[in-house]
């Protein structure tokens, strides 16, 4: 089995407020947190035919707040979280991929990133193939 | 007290990690007993610092020669212990 595109699983028609909350709760919060999260990514999907380097977040999507986040069965689990602004991490030059069921997204990393306008009122969901060079 | 570099992870796994499934998801690979990770099995996953009991859902095929486990995450090891403690099948 090679790997599967992540093309597949993404959401559509979802817009981003700039100033919604990206979360990522527990394991993920140290350097090698996010190091095995990217690469058990990297080796399970592709995006645009290369492996995906990206770390799972959630995001504060219509419907969802930080409190409902955190409050998930799983989520629930970890005592410390992480929150930035969707805006920041955009602008910051990472990727933010709507992956499989809301309010799941993909932030994607390294040499797999895809630029994405800045958003200065609100972010469409769209993508942009174009790697960072 | 039990600390961090004395608990064994079954399943190195993290819960922000979901695929189409809505399950959290890790490579079998990474489990240093992969024959305890088994559909119906209830392991402890995460990591050391945050551990974490879930139920094995499925194993499936994954990229290459690995596989992927799928995990329902039941909660943190102390509410079972309280549990089991109320229940008089563990010792105080």
């Amino acid at each position: 089995m090679s790997l599967e595109p992540i093309e597949g699983y993404l959401r559509e028609g979802e817009q981003l407020d700039p100033a919604a909350h990206l979360v990522v709760r527990g394991w993920p919060l140290t350097a090698d947190g996010i190091l095995r999260n990217a690469d058990a990514t990297r080796r399970r999907y592709s995006w645009a035919g290369e492996p995906l380097v990206a770390v799972s977040a959630e995001v504060t999507i219509a419907g969802w707040d930080v409190d409902r986040i955190l409050s998930g069965a799983r989520l629930r689990t970890r005592r410390s979280y992480a929150a930035a602004a969707v805006g920041e991490v955009l602008d910051a030059g990472f990727g933010l991929l709507p992956t499989f069921s809301a309010p799941h997204y993909s932030v994607a990393l390294g040499s797999t990133l895809w630029r994405r306008p800045s958003c200065s009122s609100e972010c469409s969901v769209r993508y942009d193939r174009t790697p960072i060079t | 007290m039990t600390t961090p570099g004395e608990i064994t992870v079954t399943l190195p796994a993290d819960v922000n990690q979901i695929d189409d499934t809505g399950y959290v998801w890790a490579f079998l690979s990474d489990a240093a007993e992969p024959g305890r990770v088994r559909p119906g099995a209830i392991i402890v996953a995460g990591d050391p610092v945050e551990p974490f009991l879930a139920r094995v859902v499925d194993v499936v095929d994954g990229p290459g020669d690995d596989s992927i486990v799928h995990l329902d995450v039941l909660g943190v090891p102390h509410q079972t212990i309280e549990e089991l403690r109320h229940a008089g099948l563990l010792s105080a």
